[in-house]
């Protein structure tokens, strides 16, 4: 960006059979120095698409942003479901890479096309809301582009800051939203990318045949599969399907994770959120990106079935909502829409606003002025700074000790308490408190067969399991809910593999699949490890070791030495 | 014995009628249930399930008083029981093992 200079370049033979998370976390240990500032010219910012992706796989939109993280300080991928990762991979663009820092005060657009890339003044785009700006971009370039681009938050350099692709309808609601990297690429001056993918050949199959096997096999198990068949659960209901399931478990933190259970978390859980969406007029279900058989997607919208929204996720609604002792999907919407518009993170966001209600700054269930608070981060107001950078900076400014976060990035929507193995998993992931990081594969993937006993706190070997086969499938480029599917269904996860193999012309095999995400992982470590974090990082906070959390009482009482054994380096 | 029952989802279009006659409003459907007990012979969650006219197939999670369960779990008065469909059985399966009465 230093000399705002654009260039193709071909993919060397050592990237060739990468993609998603394990090429963006390769890069970046090959190419940032660790201990760089993240919001300085030797940060890079690599956008990859999957290795299905842009293929008829179903379900597999998906794309991977990578770099040094200034909210963790460490490496960061984040992911999210997007058309924008299609048209990457049809063009056959393994990943742009995002370099140096322009020192000027100006910020620019990429506009990359299958044989042009090029960067121009986009001042006219700056200090203004996200739903706005994509109207604007769309009515000017087309409606057939795709658009990832950063906010008003990013703007002021802030930890909480992500990275937002155009969903279907065109609305900046879909997110590569954790570990602050929409501030790294307003560092660089860099404010949108827009791709036009006209002309693009498609991605190369290695063997048609075999990838066609592979997909039919994949597409077989998710719809017959219960969760993710059509009419299953995250087709009726979305993924706040699990507001009421955690909550029963007692596990939903609410009010700044001081309770697990309440009566009122069914107010805002998917069952009722889809009822109002029928009754309001919005879209349910809906899918994130062309292709996608789950389509646990939606478009909210306000009361009059006008002012579409986009999605509300279980981790936005719980973070708005529950966490903030906000039981109304209106304001839920809003506050989501708000951090749609200014480019935030929703789970670092809801967070944020919990710990400034712990701290006083407003009343649990505040609805009205946990907006206004939105406001400020809008106007830039050295209060909306202070938000705009996350829950432990604010929890901080405010004088709050307990703060739920590791490696300085806030907890999701389920307490390490009650589900402790999750807790294992926030307290050793290399990319800070991350659910997705182990969120629904099993053992049986990995052949282990480990038995997961509620009361029991060996957790290390299930946690180390689930984090190596989330890694291969943020890869892959298939979204994280296949393996509702594939875990119950051996054909789908052969079938997935298979796919994979029909795009390379590898030989992979569901062996593989353990070996090569403690690759990954071990990559994404080590770089922590050289940036300066000890094992003393993959802690919980002191908090939920010793605040029994009602009704159930429990603590989080893995110990140690336990979290230490999940690397065992 | 008294318990309460909370129906998620699509599980309650599997109930018969006379079982949503006293439900509550709104979302999950609750239930109070009067249940005829022998003092010999714990009552068990498939009993609940049999009195219900469900199978298991129709039942993904199963909760007592927020402890993940599964049909051989004893109910006591006062219990509330939580009843997931077929359809809900995320996530959650995999961190916990049912607990289970003999």
């Amino acid at each position: 960006m230093k000399n705002l200079k654009t260039e193709f370049q071909d993919l060397p033979e050592e990237y060739q059979t990468l993609g998603g998370r394990g090429l963006t976390s390769t890069i970046i240990s090959k190419e940032v120095p660790p201990t760089c500032n993240p919001l300085g010219p030797h940060n890079k910012l690599i956008f990859a698409p999957g290795i299905v992706t842009g293929t008829k796989a179903p379900s597999s939109g998906r794309i991977s942003v990578g770099a040094k993280s200034p909210l963790t300080g460490g490496i960061k991928e984040a992911n999210a479901g997007t058309k924008f990762a299609q048209m990457l991979g049809r063009m056959q663009i393994a990943a742009i890479i995002i370099e140096g820092k322009n020192e000027g005060d100006d910020y620019y657009a990429l506009n990359l096309s299958q044989d042009n890339a090029g960067l121009v003044n986009v001042n006219k785009w700056v200090n203004r809301g996200l739903y706005e700006v994509y109207k604007e971009i769309f009515e000017e370039r087309g409606e057939h582009v795709g658009i990832a681009g950063v906010g008003i938050a990013a703007e002021m350099l802030a930890a909480n800051t992500g990275i937002a692709f155009n969903d279907p309808e065109g609305l900046p609601s879909r997110y590569s939203g954790r570990g602050g990297l929409g501030a790294v690429m307003a560092s660089k001056k860099l404010k949108f990318i827009i791709i036009d993918e006209t002309g693009a050949p498609g991605v190369t199959l290695a063997d048609e045949e075999l990838f066609k096997k592979g997909t039919k096999k994949l597409l077989n198990s998710l719809t017959t599969h219960d969760v993710t068949k059509p009419h299953g659960a995250l087709n009726s209901y979305g993924t706040s399907v699990l507001v009421n399931i955690i909550n029963e478990a007692r596990g939903l933190p609410q009010c700044n994770f001081s309770v697990g259970q309440t009566d009122e978390a069914a107010q805002v859980s998917g069952e009722a959120k889809a009822e109002e969406i029928k009754k309001r007029g919005g879209t349910r279900p809906h899918s994130c990106h062309p292709g996608c058989v789950m389509q646990c997607s939606e478009v909210w919208t306000k009361k009059s079935g006008k002012d579409p929204v986009g999605v509300l996720e279980y981790e936005s609604v719980w973070a708005l909502g529950p966490n903030c002792g906000i039981y109304d999907l209106d304001i839920i919407g809003e506050l989501n829409r708000a951090c749609n518009d200014l480019g935030m993170d929703t789970i670092e966001a809801g967070n944020t606003i919990a710990v400034a209600m712990d701290g006083g700054l407003l009343e649990f269930g505040d609805g009205e002025r946990a907006l206004e608070l939105m406001d400020e981060i809008r106007k830039k107001t050295p209060l909306g700074r202070i938000l705009a950078n996350g829950t432990e900076f604010t929890g901080k400014a405010f004088g709050v000790t307990r703060i739920p976060v590791v490696k300085h990035q806030a907890m999701p929507a389920y307490d390490p308490r009650a589900i402790k193995g999750i807790g294992v998993t926030y307290a050793t992931s290399p990319m800070g408190a991350d659910h997705t990081a182990g969120y629904a594969i099993a053992t049986e993937i990995m052949g282990v067969g480990g038995e997961a006993d509620p009361r029991s706190t060996k957790k290390a070997e299930l946690s180390r399991n689930l984090q190596a086969a989330t890694a291969v499938i943020d890869s892959t480029g298939y979204c994280l809910f296949t393996a509702f599917a594939v875990l119950d269904i051996p054909e789908g996860l052969e079938g997935m593999v298979e796919s994979v193999n029909g795009v390379l012309g590898t030989s992979l095999t569901v062996d593989d699949i353990g070996p090569l995400g403690m690759d990954i992982l071990k990559t994404e470590r080590d770089f922590n490890k050289a940036a300066g974090f000890t094992k003393q990082d993959d802690r919980i906070p002191e908090f939920l070791r010793e605040e029994k959390f009602p009704p159930s009482g429990e603590v989080f009482d893995v110990p140690d030495e336990e979290l230490d054994s999940v690397f065992g380096d | 014995m008294k318990v309460r029952v909370k129906i998620f989802g699509n599980l309650k279009d599997h109930l018969p009628e006379e079982f949503l006659n006293n439900r509550g409003p709104g979302i999950p459907t609750i239930i109070s249930l009067e249940l005829n007990t022998n003092s010999k012979k714990p009552y068990k969650i498939k009993d609940l399930i049999e009195h219900l006219e469900l199978t298991p197939e129709n039942l993904s999670h199963i909760f007592i008083n927020g402890v993940y369960s599964g049909l051989k779990k004893n109910i006591a008065a006062g219990d509330t029981i939580a009843l997931f469909p077929k359809d809900m059985a995320l996530l959650y399966k995999w961190y916990f093992k049912k607990e289970e009465d003999k």
